[in-house]
């Protein structure tokens, strides 16, 4: 007889869990970039690598038949249950672990086999095992990241407004969302038979009016709008609204697993449900008054005695790993307990930035990718696929929200203008939904139908939120000089030593990556610079023209071992090029070019790199990794 | 309910008690950890002993034979057998990926060139470091194999269980010799290389020397290598030869383009752990060990010039302060050493493995021409055996080669030698650590607040607050200092000043620091204030030590930012706070 699990891994396990890892970190991270490479979320990849090496595509029996190619290596690199010859699940019953007796490493003997035994079940794979608890450890740690982020002094010092606007923001999203669960149950996927239709509505409720933070950060980063009194605002409401949204959901799944209890025992009658809210609520205020206390209270302590940054990273870990299983014992989901730790610990400014930056940096490039391409592999998104549900979802997602955030700005005494714009940012889900909605599935309250519904609904309101933002506030989003180079306008060493052959030289080939005449961008270039010389401190130079002809801005760069002498203010000779052209309708590019120059090459290891960079790709290397120490 | 989801499988077994086990086992070894390194040891001492502590030895073993007690219960919550509770198996494989992880860690520091120019060294050190243990082991097993025991399958085939007590004997364990060296700050120094060099030939020599004993063993193997040996051999050659010529060329051509193109250093580090991943996979499948492909992969990625110092940074600060403790303290789980302890192959097997090990490096080392301090260091660095000789004994005793008692003793041996490796290295080359201020400062020695106004007042007040500390009677301390005032005015500029005196009487030197935020004249060259007055206590006859401390307490605060930091503290805590900080990343 089969007990639960296999005893031990085994190297095939091994080597298949690693095979699975790798094969699901890989395809993620290299669609997450694709995805960002085309301005879309991240998640947006990861979630479809999930969801091409899962049940869709790779395990889906209708592509070659349920023998298939395709399907096997779909079992074998992600195991689920364990098969027999024929490719049927073995059933198990689940022993009580007093009545297993260990033997020898390995072997086991059941006592009294007829005593209380369960319903047979399907036995789960050690590889299986494995990667569900990989994934689970990541979705603790994402929330971990997520409450980090969560910084309550900033709530306060915004006081009415962000209050008013995440109220607001709330409350119509949430009516709406409600409502139509509890009016149209049946269309978004509701199944009668569990009598679960008041936490149901009350989950589809929550969904609708919590919000992402990390998305709403990225994309107020991106507009340069993050430290502005309007970005402050937008992200303290969401905060608020995230923390609220939480404890809602914990809320709605304490009442399953209290009902649940009430269920087996009938004798503890309804506290079950009381008790676990209660809680709930206990553990939430604790965490965030005293926990918070002590968390500050202790941080100096462990920097000054442990190693830094180890100490307070393994502490940071400890922490959310404690509140997870505080929180799983109670009966709502350990993630629960992640997020809070993370706002008692975020909470503190004795968290220094670099140890933040350390954990979310590895944590989202590691933890989150396999995570979402988790999502993906076990539900087939296809044939889970309803139009009218995810069309109802979507619209009511984002009708709530934008509405609600609208007249909440404008309540507290917002432009229209900065009232759609917070509006729009609010209606971004991000990742938090799709977690939400895959705890929701877990627990058995809403059926993959919904559940397709929302992750489309998620990525969706992702996408949106920063276009429709950009263009309600009117401002265009932040371009990097990186942005402005290409192969063909890369010109390399330059054989000129002095101004005027560089810019013939560079003239050339810029003729070639814009295809206007050479001598015409020469002559516009050397008539701008006989005016006044382009030399800028630190050995750069910055020629540049506007043209008639030009449709978009270019750049061209090039480099100089040597040096030319561009007249510069510190008397350095120019060994850094940048030719800037501009069309002539667009003036203020022109403007926006020259402040992106200077940002790039600000630092000097930066002018050493690039002045190294034997290829375009080496060159923009270089800028790369400058750009995102300068973006902190 | 048991739909085809991801997380809704562990939901209903127990994630709760697995988390917590996490937490517990994570939070215990940093803690023994950082202990260990208080106490100028290895912190992966701490580690490991933390397993220890949680593990079936004392947590799951207090008072047996009677009542169960509450340990018993807490343990067997905690940890419950892989036969019963599913989330034990995730643990397991948690910790695989762990010491996944760490070898890639390791694999990252090795730097090729100098495995190179020490070519010779290592052939010697590792041929011999093998050789005569194994010799040893071998010899023993074949000679008197009564003595060590061996298992149902070993007693019928008596070679294969001589072959294996030879290999379980001469391996070294890569992971834990690697994490005394990275602890030591030995890691990147040519004998840390020789070491880790060394290790990694005899890792390998040894994982393919276990493939041999399985395939040796009588028919009805079930745990028998899936692939013939000489495959095995030859396939993982080439596998080595490919990743260190043809993938460390790819890695090398590949990084620019990832950090051109993808978010940085995001991507680099999806990239490296997937690499990884995937290389100790291909090991795995071709049946050495997986963490040897994850080594493998590190040296190929960390040869990479392009690979930037802030992303192995990042890697290696959250695989030492998160997966490895896990790992280090998991190795202590799995086994019980009371109920099949023997004390005799215990003896016998910790003293065949060290003098075999430590003679033959030791013999090694000076064949290569090594000087006896740093052939000691290698011989001694090299005799910790930790957790792959724990993973081989534990393959074996399933396979029915050994005995329990057998397995018992090449585990405490493997402690045994772990324990032993960085104490005896650390005291054979004598590293003396550069002196930190946050070091010898605890809460005692500062006074966070001073009320004095002049300086008489200040000298007084510091001196009550050394007559504490010392046992002196302040009046003495502070007569000496002033004294020594009266001669020359001890301000020094940017706001610091160092009153100090000798004292006849005082056996180890002592400093006490003072803040004052309004200042006091000390008359200072640039005619500031003071605001942080050390007074330096030394002994009459240690003649060293003033000058010593006067430099550390100026070099520490010629940093400005740090001076702020340090005024605005709240508490002598927070003050420590900022000084040991600040002497980290110096």
């Amino acid at each position: 007889m089969h007990t639960l699990a296999a005893a031990n891994i085994s190297a095939e396990d091994v080597t298949r869990l690693l095979i699975a890892l790798a094969v699901l970190l890989g395809l993620a991270r290299v669609l997450g970039e694709v995805a960002r490479k085309l301005k879309q979320p991240a998640v947006l990849g990861e979630i479809l690598a999930g969801v091409l090496l899962g049940a869709t595509v790779l395990g889906n029996p209708a592509l070659l038949g349920p023998d298939g190619i395709n399907v096997k290596l779909y079992h074998w690199v992600f195991p689920e249950y364990m098969l027999n010859e024929a490719g049927e699940q073995v059933q198990a019953v689940v022993v009580p672990p007093e009545h297993v007796t260990e033997i020898s490493d390995g072997e086991s003997r059941v006592d009294a086999p007829l005593l209380t035994l369960s319903e047979p079940k399907p036995v789960p794979e050690t590889g299986f095992i494995s990667t569900t608890m990989f994934l689970h450890l990541s979705a603790i740690f994402l929330l971990l990241v997520a409450g980090l982020e969560v910084d309550l002094s900033i709530v306060w010092k915004q006081g009415k407004a962000a209050l008013l606007i995440s109220a607001t923001g709330m409350v119509i999203p949430f009516v709406l969302g409600f409502g139509l669960a509890y009016a149209l149950p049946g269309v978004i996927g509701y199944e009668a038979s569990s009598g679960l239709l008041l936490p149901f509505s009350l989950f589809v409720g929550i969904a609708m009016s919590i919000t992402a933070l990390p998305v709403i950060a990225k994309i107020l980063m991106d507009l340069n709008m993050f430290r502005s009194d309007m970005g402050m605002l937008i992200m303290s409401s969401a905060m608020v609204n995230d923390l609220l949204g939480w404890i809602g959901f914990a809320m709605v799944l304490a009442m399953i697993s209290g009902a649940g209890v009430e269920a087996g025992h009938a004798a503890a009658g309804g506290s079950g449900l009381l008790m676990t809210i209660g809680l709930t609520l206990l553990f939430v205020a604790g965490m965030l008054t005293i926990g918070r206390w002590l968390a500050h209270k202790s941080l100096p302590f462990i920097q000054a005695h442990t190693t830094w940054p180890g100490g307070v990273l393994s502490f940071v870990m400890v922490v959310a790993l404690f509140c997870s299983a505080i929180t799983e014992s109670i009966g709502i989901h350990s993630i629960f307990g992640a997020f809070i730790a993370g706002v008692a610990i975020g909470d503190s400014k004795h968290l220094r930035e670099k140890t933040r930056e350390m954990i979310s940096q590895f944590i989202t490039n590691i933890f989150a990718p396999i995570f979402f391409a988790g999502i993906g592999l076990r539900v087939n998104f296809l044939a889970h696929f309803d139009l009218l549900a995810v069309a109802l979802v979507l619209t009511v997602a984002i009708l709530g929200k934008v509405i609600g955030c609208y007249y909440g700005g404008k309540w507290a005494g917002l432009s229209k203008r900065e009232s759609w714009a917070v509006g729009f940012g609010m209606s971004a889900r991000g990742a938090m939904e799709i977690i939400l909605g895959q705890l929701a599935m877990a627990h058995g309250l809403i059926t993959e139908k919904l559940f397709v519904a929302i992750v489309v609904m998620a990525i969706a309101t992702s996408m949106l939120a920063g276009p429709a933002m950009q263009s309600a506030m009117g401002r265009t989003q932040r371009r990097r000089l990186a942005d402005f180079i290409s192969e063909k306008s890369f010109a390399g060493q330059l054989n000129a030593t002095d101004r005027r052959t560089a810019i013939g030289e560079l003239a050339q080939t810029a003729a070639k990556a814009t295809g206007i005449g050479a001598d015409e961008i020469d002559e516009a270039v050397w008539q701008r610079e006989q005016i006044v010389s382009t030399g800028l401190p630190n050995a750069l130079a910055v020629p540049h023209g506007r043209l008639k002809k030009l449709k978009h801005p270019v750049v061209v760069v090039g480099q100089s071992n040597s040096g030319v002498d561009f007249d510069s203010p510190d008397g350095s000779l120019a060994e850094i090029v940048c030719l800037l052209l501009t069309p002539a309708h667009q003036p203020e590019s022109q403007l926006e070019m020259l402040r992106a120059v200077a940002e790039a090459f600000h630092s000097e290891s930066v002018r050493r790199d690039c002045l190294a960079a034997a290829t375009l790709t080496e060159f923009k290397a270089a800028l790369a990794t400058s750009a995102e120490i300068q973006g902190h | 309910m048991m739909t085809s989801l991801a997380a809704g499988n562990l939901i209903e077994n127990e994630p709760a008690a697995m988390l917590l086990a996490l937490a517990v086992l994570l939070g215990l070894a940093r803690l023994l950890g950082e202990t260990a390194r208080q106490f100028k040891q290895p912190v992966v001492l701490g580690e490991i002993l933390a397993g220890v502590v949680l593990g079936p030895t004392i947590l799951g073993a207090l008072s047996p034979g009677f009542e169960p007690a509450l340990s018993i219960h807490l343990y067997d919550w905690l940890f419950p057998s892989p036969l019963t509770h599913p989330g034990r198996i995730a643990l397991d494989g948690f910790v695989e990926i762990s010491a996944i992880l760490l070898l890639l860690v390791v694999g990252l520091e090795v730097d090729l060139s100098t495995v190179r120019r020490q070519g010779k060294a290592t052939a010697y050190v590792s041929a011999l470091g093998v050789a005569l243990p194994f010799i040893l082991g071998f010899g023993l097993a074949f000679g008197v194999p009564g003595v060590l025991g061996a298992g149902p399958r070993g007693e019928a085939a008596p070679l294969p269980f001589a072959i294996f007590v030879g290999i379980a004997l001469s391996i070294t364990a890569l992971p834990v010799i690697a994490k005394v060296l990275m602890d030591m700050n030995l890691a990147k120094s040519d004998l840390g290389m020789l070491i880790i060099s060394s290790a990694m030939l005899n890792d390998l020599v040894g994982w393919i020397g276990f493939a041999v004993v399985l395939a040796l063993l009588p028919a009805g193997a079930d745990a028998g290598p899936h692939m013939s040996v000489t495959m095995t051999i030859t396939l993982t050659l080439l596998f080595l030869v490919v990743m260190i010529t043809l993938g460390r060329w790819l890695c090398h051509k590949s990084l620019p383009y990832i950090q051109s193109r993808w978010s940085w250093p995001g991507g680099v580090i999806g990239f490296v752990s997937v690499v990884a991943l995937g290389s100790a996979a291909i090991t795995e499948h071709l049946g050495v060990h997986s963490i040897f492909g994850a080594f493998v992969a590190g040296v190929a990625l960390g040869d990479s010039p392009r690979l930037r110092e802030r992303t192995r940074e990042t890697i290696h600060q959250f695989v030492t302060n998160f997966f490895a403790p896990i790992f280090f303290a998991s190795i202590g789980l799995r086994i019980n050493f009371v109920s099949s302890f023997d004390l005799v192959t215990v003896l016998v097997v910790l003293v065949v493995a060290f003098v075999g090990k430590s003679g033959g490096c030791f013999l090694g080392a000076k064949l290569a021409g090594m000087s006896q301090r740093e052939s000691l260091a290698t011989a001694f660095g090299m005799t910790c055996q930790g957790a792959v000789g724990i993973i081989l004994g534990q393959l074996a005793f399933k396979a029915g080669l050994i005995s329990e008692e057998l397995l018992v003793a090449v585990v405490i041996m493997a402690l045994a030698t772990s324990l032993f490796a960085g104490p005896a290295m650390q005291s054979v080359l004598k590293l003396k650590s550069q002196l930190r201020l946050a070091d010898i400062v605890t809460d005692k020695h500062i006074k966070i607040q001073m009320e004095s106004t002049t300086v008489m007042e200040a000298i007084a007040e510091l001196a009550a607050r050394g007559a504490e500390i010392t046992g002196i009677a302040s009046g003495v301390i502070s007569q000496a200092a002033i004294k020594r005032e009266r001669v020359m005015h001890t301000g020094l500029p940017n706001g610091l000043a160092v009153p100090h005196a000798r004292l006849t009487g005082l056996h180890k030197p002592c400093i006490v620091i003072g803040r004052s935020k309004p200042g006091i004249d000390f008359d200072a060259q640039d005619g500031s204030p003071a605001h942080l007055i050390c007074l330096i206590l030394t002994p009459e006859e240690d003649h060293d030590a003033q000058i010593e401390l006067l430099a550390l307490f100026a070099r520490t605060f010629q940093d400005a930012g740090l001076r702020g930091r340090v005024l605005s503290a709240q508490t002598a805590t927070e003050f420590r706070a900022e000084l040991n900080l600040a002497s980290s990343e110096m």
